[in-house]
């Protein structure tokens, strides 16, 4: 542009209106951004995801960060710097992870718990042929509806680690628990009773899983489900088997059962 | 109209005069920013596992208390239900207890009784004394799904766990009891919830920030 001149009609006098203008704007946005950031990183409830999201960045824990174009390198900069290290309340990005001496043991539970989820989806699809109460076939439903969004949470972290994603029941614990049953099943309350030891079992492994996986947001994610496995057991004992409610808590238990249910049945861990 | 190249250099310069004094801005914002998150930080991994169970059992004596409150409000088919789950929640205190070492305590969690005694003040029925201890028990349950999000040891996780499913049921019960339909004593759908709230939402924890113990 040397010797040059801009053929244009720029007013010097607007053009120093809107530099001031633009300075307006960024001086007062600086504080909102700083105290949007301050929110969004001070307030422990919202997730890494959520944070990434925000700031327009992919999230740390996806296999697309490399994806990310060079405008949104500061966000995930920023996310790297200020977020911690585990993302407790999403599902789909812990990440198994290894615990000392044991092989990717906490994939290995993440498995074995989508196996038994399915297994519970499919289980109850068989038993629904055998219940005829309206309101115990809807709790069926809502509760084979919850198996599945169950499974489809595990395999977002099994498939987030690499892993491919549970398609098949626990054949094992279908041949050892569930098909016995079946076989001589032929009322409604056996249907609710095999629904029943599956549900226990279920919440049993969670709560063993609870103390064996190997992080922090591991550990609360499967309570998140062990938790609501539980109530649908005690959902069936009162409202599907007219249990009292001080059968839901055999032998007046204070402690949910926490030692493997599985630990007796081969293949039933998940490892391949 | 048109400007000329020294114009053009003299706007350019002053467009730099203000991004360098924003500049200086933002480098004091970010410097602030960075120490108030490192202070915030710095609290919450103040919460210890010990520190979590001494929370965890003032939670649990808050719950016994408050079930001693409404017993009298409850008949005879009711009041057997409740006292076994005061006893539960008198054995999940004692194991948190156990183990929380100088952060274990004696008395209820004062500011969550302080939080309550109004709505227990104000029960005059078994259903609105049942109603408050479903919401309670839910708010427990949730308690715990977050604590478990800071619980490093696996053993203390190992113990939360198996007293998490626990609390779960107690709302089912009660819920049930309550002539609620099945989706309601779901509160939170297919997965219980782990955030953490001042105990105005039933369907978050109770937040150690807000209930110290």
């Amino acid at each position: 542009m040397n010797g040059k001149t801009i053929k244009d009609n720029l007013n010097t006098t607007e053009i120093h209106r809107e530099l001031r203008a633009v300075d307006r704007l960024n001086t007062s946005a600086l504080p909102q951004w700083r105290s949007s950031l301050q929110r969004l990183f001070s307030d422990e409830t919202i997730s890494t995801n959520e944070r990434a999201s925000v700031l327009g960045v992919p999230s740390p824990n996806r296999r697309d960060l490399f994806r990310m174009g060079g405008i949104t390198v500061l966000g995930a900069a920023l996310l790297a710097a200020c977020g911690s290290d585990e993302d407790s309340r999403n599902l789909t990005t812990d990440a198994p992870t290894t615990v000392a001496g044991e092989p990717n043991m906490d994939l290995v539970l993440a498995k074995t718990a989508a196996s038994l989820e399915k297994l519970a989806v499919d289980a109850y699809g068989i038993a629904a042929g055998l219940i005829t109460t309206p309101a115990v076939l809807a709790a069926a439903t809502m509760f084979a509806g919850h198996h599945q969004m169950h499974l489809d949470a595990l395999n977002g972290v099994i498939t987030g680690a690499g892993a491919t994603a549970i398609t098949e029941m626990n054949q094992a614990v279908y041949d050892a628990l569930i098909a016995p049953a079946l076989a001589t099943a032929s009322t409604e309350a056996d249907a609710v009773n095999i629904a029943l030891a599956l549900e226990e079992a279920a919440a049993q492994t969670y709560a063993f899983a609870g103390g064996a996986l190997s992080t922090p947001g591991l550990r609360s994610t499967i309570m998140t489900i062990g938790g609501v496995e539980a109530r649908h057991a005690a959902v069936l004992r009162m409202a599907a088997l007219a249990q009292s409610p001080l059968e839901v808590f055999p032998g007046d238990r204070g402690f949910f059962p926490g030692d493997n249910p599985l630990a007796g049945i081969d293949g039933a861990l998940i490892t391949a | 109209m048109h400007i000329t190249t020294r114009q053009l250099r003299r706007l350019a310069a002053d467009v730099d005069d203000l991004h360098r004094n924003n500049m200086k801005t933002f480098k004091t914002e970010s410097a602030d920013l960075h120490r108030d998150l490192y202070i915030a930080r710095r609290s919450v991994g103040a919460l210890d596992d010990q520190s979590i169970a001494g929370y965890a059992q003032s939670v649990e004596l808050a719950a016994v208390a408050a079930y001693t409150a409404a017993a009298p409000l409850l008949t005879a088919a009711t009041l057997p239900v409740a006292e076994l789950f005061m006893s539960h929640h008198q054995q999940h205190a004692d194991a948190f207890g156990a183990v929380a070492g100088v952060h274990a305590v004696t008395e209820p969690n004062a500011a969550l009784i302080a939080a309550v005694s109004p709505a227990l003040a104000a029960l005059t029925d078994e259903m609105g004394a049942l109603e408050f201890a479903f919401v309670l028990e839910g708010q427990a349950a949730y308690t715990y799904a977050a604590a478990l999000t800071l619980l490093q040891d696996p053993a203390y996780a190992a113990a939360t766990s198996t007293i998490l499913p626990i609390e779960a049921q107690h709302q089912v019960v009660l819920g049930l009891a309550l002539g609620k339909d099945v989706t309601a004593v779901f509160p939170t759908g297919a997965f219980e919830a782990a955030a953490l709230g001042d105990g105005s939402d039933p369907l978050k924890g109770l937040d150690p920030a807000v209930f110290a113990a």
